[in-house]
């Protein structure tokens, strides 16, 4: 174990590394900006429905559409909910659905492109022909067609979300180990008799991190969106899952007569995104100069 | 804009004076201040348009197909017709009779109406066309043997077996009359020609269809000279275009509309009840529903008044039974209600066997865990909603889905389900028949799975006496045992909303829905507003009961 730290690409002490992400992440104003801005998301969907003293699902029907309130921050819903703590449970489901989503096309894509990469040959052409298939189809389209296939339901809305979108990660991996794989210290390691396995864990993984993160960063803002959409179009959280994209289509109707039904989950999607895309883009140049035009391809 | 002259134009200037022209024009296409209305209902001396915006989507010309489309604009019309009470009355017939054992009906046609390519109405063409209703699909669960003409005027329709309801089904837009010429030579319809106040002009699939005014129709001519039917399928911007004159009434609105629709000038609500219901579907034939003490728990636990007053903004009322007494005499007036008693229902959920629990009830070591379906139209997920969580106040685990329409329905007749919650009209044709959809143990619509001996027979019987009385007395009696077995659980009746131009008069909507008569309109401050409202008199009904305009300001 020590032997293998020692060998391992990278040689850089642990603190230093958390210092070049700390870095990263406050090289820019604007990368600050979507660090908080994410940074206060997770606080929310965190501690939020903890704090909030109503229960998201409880109705009370001589309550509703009240305007907002010191009682109720962002008023109350057509059913008498509070909107507020029907967001932070939102926000807990959404964060939670887009990293769930997120790492399934992260594992999948990694691992198609890691083979494809390293393993070449016609398993390369036939991964990479798959890959430019799905790439093909708008993703947002596709996933819209295998969700109301698939029928109404959250589960198959993140179904649908992880199977259009690892093409991806697939192409942006293969492409890093494809230029990575000719190095120096690659052709050493395999000359000194390691295994394919030792190679791809110690050598490729390590260097293909970094943009892989940034693809990951700015997909999750993606995704919370292609979930909301799936959801406003009614295919996605049944009722009374206090999913955002439920809430703005429920809210939808009511949008001359209760502002806050529609806006504060809009406007939420939008900073959630917003934070997202921020943060990866300030990841983006931070971290991998180099990568940035593999990433600006895709 | 004096200096403007004294000085070269500069670009900046330029974009300042465009920028400052969109926002003068962007003011004027809305409605200002003192209420002055920009019309899209362009009243010149020679013409007038009426544009009609509705969720429906007009996708074919073929009467049998969207016969009731084109008879909601009254371009075609039956022999028979539904009146202001629900209920039949002479249409292209003057009148007819039965013979002594009621499997010959004779229906004399009206003299002097002719088709809108000037062919007059004769009895070749009405046995032809109906003939043709009567050959299809959707009209075939009627028991018709035969249809031929005798004499002059007079159409025979010949049935199996007695059958009461006829006049009834001949109200409906499949069985209108149509010309030779609406066909091409294979027989389809290339445009409907009718005997209506309006004529079929041209259309655009999945869009919109225009007519014009027929200016040879029998009786008074529309004041209308354009009709157009406009599909918007989304209720909000339904509402947005009225309130931007690009529609000059908006149908099917939701109640929440009625507080805006009183908040502008230009345009007002028209609420009017109608015999349609919402209603839960019970699946009759597996658990936990198979138990009618589980089925009366529902009943008992759903506060239907609070749901009218609350998320549908007071437009029901709560329903009794299938019929709501207000619109028509069919309904049982002896029907005891449920009564919104949680405490009752949880005792009938013991009785049951479901146990109490945590949160759910539990028999046997399962759950009471119970799928809801419902489709997104008339206001149902909301109601859904409610009844979710008011089912969970009593021990009940509802899980809501919204599906489609036709999902739901091939699903339903397929597979074991829990509860749907479904709305359709009672009366879309007039008469209490309708129930053999929704409770005889083989023709029955709906998917409940109910059988009940005593309710077969009835509605057998009821079909084969043409005396009201006797009718009603059979069908009072379907109404209390369905209200005792409750296979179907009535809960709200509906009240439509239909948002209108300000200026439009004479609207009187039908109940029943089957037509718009927009014939019957008149615009204040047209130039013949006098002399057409003392005509238009003689075409409204008397019983002007149904309309209820929302104008009182808050």
């Amino acid at each position: 174990m020590s032997e293998d730290a020692a060998n391992s690409a990278p040689h850089r002490p642990v603190g230093a590394r958390w210092r070049r992400w700390y870095e990263a992440l406050t090289t820019t104003r604007l990368t600050k900006l979507g660090a908080g801005l994410v940074c206060a998301l997770f606080a929310l969907a965190v501690f939020g429905p903890a704090v909030s003293p109503y229960d998201p699902a409880a109705q009370a029907l001589a309550h509703r559409l009240e305007a907002p309130s010191l009682a109720h921050p962002l008023g109350t819903d057509q059913l008498g909910r509070d909107v507020l703590t029907r967001l932070l449970h939102g926000a807990r489901l959404s964060l939670g659905i887009a990293i769930a989503v997120t790492a399934v096309r992260l594992s999948l894509g990694t691992a198609v492109g890691l083979v494809a990469g390293y393993v070449g040959g016609w398993v390369d052409e036939a991964l990479m022909r798959l890959v430019d298939t799905l790439l093909a189809f708008p993703g947002i389209v596709l996933a819209l067609v295998i969700a109301g296939i698939l029928g109404p339901s959250l589960t198959n809305v993140m179904v649908a979300l992880a199977v259009v979108g690892w093409a991806s990660y697939a192409r942006l991996v293969r492409s890093s180990v494809l230029s990575v794989r000719e190095r120096e210290f690659v052709t050493a390691s395999r000359l000194l008799g390691r295994s394919r396995a030792h190679v791809l864990g110690r050598h490729l993984i390590p260097n293909v991190v970094a943009p892989v993160v940034v693809l990951a960063t700015l997909d999750v803002g993606g995704v919370i969106l292609g979930t909301a959409g799936l959801s406003f179009l009614g295919l996605g959280a049944q009722p009374p899952t206090p999913e955002w994209g439920t809430m703005l289509a429920s809210g939808r109707n009511y949008l001359r007569t209760a502002w806050w039904l529609v806006n504060a989950p809009g406007v939420l999607i939008m900073l959630t995104v917003f934070g997202f895309n921020l943060l990866g883009d300030g990841l983006r140049d931070a971290l991998s100069p180099t990568q940035s035009a593999h990433i600006e391809q895709l | 804009m004096l200096t403007l002259r004294n000085r070269r134009l500069s670009r900046r200037d330029a974009l300042k004076g465009a920028t400052a022209g969109l926002i003068g024009l962007a003011g004027c296409s809305g409605t200002s201040q003192d209420g002055e209305r920009t019309s899209s209902s362009e009243q010149t001396e020679q013409e007038t348009t009426f544009r009609v915006g509705t969720p429906w989507n007009p996708d074919s010309l073929d009467p049998l197909v969207k016969g009731w489309m084109f008879r909601k604009l009254n371009v075609i019309e039956p022999l028979v017709i539904a009146d202001y009470n629900a209920s039949v009355k002479p249409g292209l017939a003057s009148g007819w009779t039965t013979s002594d054992d009621n499997l010959t009906w004779k229906f004399t046609l009206r003299e002097g109406v002719s088709f809108h390519d000037g062919t007059p109405l004769t009895v070749d063409a009405v046995v032809a066309s109906l003939r043709r209703s009567f050959n299809s699909d959707s009209l075939a669960s009627l028991p018709v043997e035969s249809v031929s003409g005798s004499g002059e005027r007079v159409v025979e329709i010949e049935t199996s077996t007695p059958f009461a309801p006829l006049p009834a089904h001949l109200t409906r837009g499949p069985t209108s009359i149509i010309a030779e010429s609406s066909y091409d030579d294979d027989g389809n319809v290339t445009a409907p020609v009718g005997t209506g106040p309006f004529q079929f002009d041209s259309w655009k699939p999945g869009e919109r269809i225009t007519t014009v005014s027929n200016p040879s129709y029998r009786g008074q001519t529309p004041a209308i000279d354009t009709l157009v039917y406009e599909s918007v399928p989304d209720d909000q911007t339904r509402l947005l275009k009225l309130e931007n004159a690009e529609l000059d009434m908006a149908r099917a609105l939701s109640g929440s509309a009625i507080s805006t629709l009183n908040d502008r000038p230009n345009v007002e609500p028209v609420t009017y009840a109608v015999p349609r219901s919402r209603y839960l579907v019970y699946d009759t034939t597996s658990p936990p529903f198979d138990d009618r003490n589980v089925r009366r728990a529902v009943m008992h636990a759903v506060d239907r008044e609070k749901i009218v007053d609350s998320v549908l903004n007071g437009l029901g009322p709560a329903a009794t039974g299938p019929f709501p007494s207000g619109v028509t005499n069919w309904a049982n007036a002896d029907l005891e209600p449920y009564p919104y008693d949680p405490q009752t229902a949880r005792q009938l959920l013991t009785d049951a066997g479901w146990e109490p629990s945590e949160d759910t009830r539990e028999r046997d070591g399962a759950p009471l865990e119970i799928d809801l379906w419902t489709y997104d139209a008339r206001a149902l997920p909301i109601v859904s909603e409610a009844v979710q969580a008011q089912l969970s106040q009593v021990g009940f685990d509802v899980s809501l889905q919204v599906m489609d329409y036709g999902t739901i329905e091939e699903r339903a007749n397929s597979e074991a389900f829990d509860l749907v919650m479904w709305s359709n009209s009672l009366l879309w044709y007039p008469d209490p028949d309708r129930l053999t959809d929704f409770v005889h143990s083989e023709n029955a619509t709906m998917f409940s799975g109910y059988a009940n001996d005593r309710v077969d027979e009835l509605l057998t019987e009821a079909r084969q006496v043409t005396d009201a009385e006797e009718r009603k007395r059979r069908y009072d009696e379907v109404q209390s045992i369905i209200q005792r077995d409750v296979p179907i659980g009535w809960l709200t009746y509906v009240t439509n909303v239909v948002g209108v131009d300000a200026d439009v008069t004479g609207y009187e909507p039908l109940p029943t829905e089957t037509c718009y008569h927009l014939e019957n309109l008149d615009f204040d401050g047209g130039e013949n507003a006098s002399q057409t409202e003392t005509a238009n008199a003689q075409h409204r009904s008397p019983d002007a009961l149904f309309r209820n305009r929302h104008r009182s300001k808050k």
